[in-house]
C-alpha cells in the first residue's frame, strides 16, 4: 500500500499502480484511475492485478472469516523458512 | 581470511544502482599503514575456507518480472475496450461469473480471475482504494484518521461492493499498540477502545528478547480482534540513520539484523491470530523526516542491499507479513512508491512474496 496522501499517487495514481503498490491509501484517486484507464494511460491487467491481491488480503483476514461465519487462519504459513528457527526457537 | 576460489552464493539482478556509487572511497592518499604492518601480515594466522562447500547456496533469484509485460483477463462471453498502453500485453480468456461473490472464490467454486473479471473498471478502481473519495476530498477527515468503521482508526478499504460480499477491512495506526479513539458516539452508542500501549520499537529492540518481542505481537493482535481492526499500519522498521530524525524512536536499530529480527517476530506474533497482520513501514530507507516527501537518499547498491533493504528482506521472507507500505522519498533519484525496480522487481522478483500487497 501507499503511505497516506503519497504526492505522486495523487498526481498520477497509474504510475505507482503499475510499479506495484495495490491499495492507495487513504484513496481519493478512483476518478484518475478511470481515466487512466479510458486515456490508455493505465493498463486494465495492471488494476486487475492490484485489485486481485488486495481482494486475496481482504478475504484471508479476520473480518470476513467473521462476517461469513469461516474459520480464519494465521497470515504467517507454517512453512515459511526462519533464521529464528535455525535457532531452536520455539515460535 | 581467505576463499580459495570465488563463490557466487546467490544470483540476483543489479536493481536501482546509483550512475556513481557514493560509498566507495576515492582517491584518498592518506591511508594510515602501521610501521611495523609487513610484519603482521606475514605473521598473522590465515583462514582458509574451503570454496566448494559454499557453492550455489541460495541459486539465481533474479526477478523474472518485466515492467513491459502486462496480463489483462478478459471474458471468454463479451469484449470490452481494453486500453491500447504501450505493454507487451498479454490476454487470459476466462468465463466470467456475474453477480457473483468473494464468497464463491474462498469456497473454490469460481476461481479469482473468473470474479475479477465481471468487474468494470470503475468498480476496480475503488478496490484498489481506500474508502475515501474524491467528492469528499474537501472535508476531508484529518490525515491518518480516516476511518468511519473503527473511530479513530487510519483508514479502511471500500464499502461500496459489500453487495458482492467485498466487506470493508478496517486498518489501525501504531506505532505502540493501536491508535484508536478511547471514547466516542456511534450511533448513539458510547464507545470504548481503550488500547494498550506498548513500549516503543527502539526499547522493545534493545531487550535482544525476540521472544518477548513476539509475545508483544500476540498481545496486539489479540486487540485488534477484539477492535475489528484487520491490519496494524505498524511495525516501522526503517533504520536510524540519523539521530535528529524525529520518528527514530518507534524504529528498532541502526542494525540490520536487529531491525529485522525485531520485525519478524513482531509480525509473526500479530499473525499467530488468525486474519490479523502487520504492515512493515516505510518501504525503504525513509531515515529522516525533514522533507520527507521528497527527499532524495544516494545510495550504493551493496549499501542499500545489506542495510536499508536487509531487515525488509528478513521479515518479507521469514514472516510474511500481510502488507507493506511503500515510503514517500526517493532512492537514487527515484520515488519509491513509483519504482518498478523495488516494488516488484526485488520485492516480488527477488524476495518471492508475490501475494503481498
Amino acid at each position: 500500500m501507499t503511505d497516506w496522501y503519497n504526492q505522486k499517487s495523487l498526481s498520477d495514481p497509474q504510475i505507482l499502480m503499475h510499479a506495484g503498490n495495490d491499495l492507495i491509501m487513504p484513496g481519493s484517486t478512483q476518478t484518475k484511475l478511470q481515466k487512466a484507464i479510458s486515456d490508455d494511460n493505465l493498463a486494465l491487467g495492471d488494476l486487475q492485478r492490484s485489485a486481485e491481491r488486495v481482494l486475496n488480503t481482504i478475504m484471508n483476514a479476520y473480518t470476513f472469516a467473521k462476517d461469513n461465519n469461516v474459520k480464519a487462519h494465521s497470515l504467517t504459513p507454517s512453512d515459511v523458512s526462519t533464521i529464528m528457527t535455525d535457532n531452536g526457537q520455539s515460535w | 581470511m581467505n576463499l580459495t576460489s570465488k563463490v557466487t552464493t546467490e544470483q540476483l539482478s543489479s536493481e536501482m544502482a546509483p550512475a556513481v556509487d557514493p560509498t566507495e572511497l576515492h582517491g584518498s592518499n592518506n591511508t594510515f599503514v602501521p610501521d611495523n604492518q609487513a610484519e603482521e601480515l606475514v605473521n598473522a594466522p590465515v583462514i582458509q575456507l574451503n570454496a566448494s562447500s559454499l557453492e550455489n547456496v541460495l541459486g539465481n533469484n533474479a526477478s523474472t518480472f518485466d515492467t513491459n509485460d502486462v496480463t489483462t483477463i478478459v471474458n471468454s462471453n463479451s469484449s470490452i475496450d481494453i486500453p491500447k498502453t504501450d505493454l507487451n500485453e498479454t490476454l487470459k480468456s476466462v468465463s466470467g461469473v456475474y453477480g457473483s461473490t468473494l464468497k464463491d472464490v474462498y469456497d473454490g467454486k469460481i476461481s479469482m480471475d473468473q470474479f475479477i473479471v465481471t468487474l468494470t473498471p470503475k468498480q476496480l478502481s475503488y478496490i484498489v482504494n481506500g474508502s475515501l473519495e474524491p467528492s469528499n476530498g474537501s472535508s476531508s477527515p484529518i490525515v491518518g484518521n480516516s476511518s468511519q468503521e473503527v473511530p479513530g482508526a487510519a483508514g479502511q478499504t471500500t464499502g461500496t461492493l459489500t453487495n458482492r460480499g467485498i466487506n470493508i477491512s478496517v486498518n489501525s495506526d501504531g506505532p505502540a499498540g493501536l491508535r484508536l479513539t478511547p471514547v466516542s458516539t456511534v450511533n448513539g452508542q458510547k464507545r470504548y477502545q481503550y488500547a494498550t500501549a506498548w513500549p516503543i520499537g527502539t526499547l522493545l529492540a534493545q531487550t535482544f528478547d525476540p521472544e518477548m518481542i513476539n509475545e508483544v505481537g500476540t498481545a496486539v493482535g489479540k486487540e485488534m480482534k477484539e477492535f475489528g481492526v484487520d491490519t496494524w499500519l505498524a511495525p516501522g522498521m526503517n533504520i536510524q540513520r540519523d539521530p535528529l530524525n524525529g520518528r527514530n524512536f518507534e524504529y528498532y536499530s541502526e542494525d540490520p539484523l536487529v531491525t529485522g529480527v525485531s520485525a519478524t517476530a513482531m509480525t509473526r506474533g500479530v499473525q499467530s491470530n488468525p486474519g490479523v497482520g502487520t504492515t512493515v513501514k516505510h518501504f525503504f530507507a525513509n531515515s529522516q523526516e525533514t522533507k520527507r516527501g521528497t527527499m532524495d537518499d544516494e545510495i550504493g547498491e551493496q549499501a542499500m542491499r545489506e542495510i536499508y533493504l536487509k531487515g525488509f528482506e528478513t521479515v518479507v521472507k521469514d514472516a510474511q507479513p500481510q502488507y507493506i507500505m511503500s515510503s514517500y522519498n526517493q532512492v537514487n533519484g527515484q520515488y519509491n512508491a513509483a519504482n518498478y525496480d523495488l516494488l516488484t522487481n526485488i520485492l516480488r522478483g527477488e524476495w518471492a512474496s508475490k501475494e503481498l500487497s
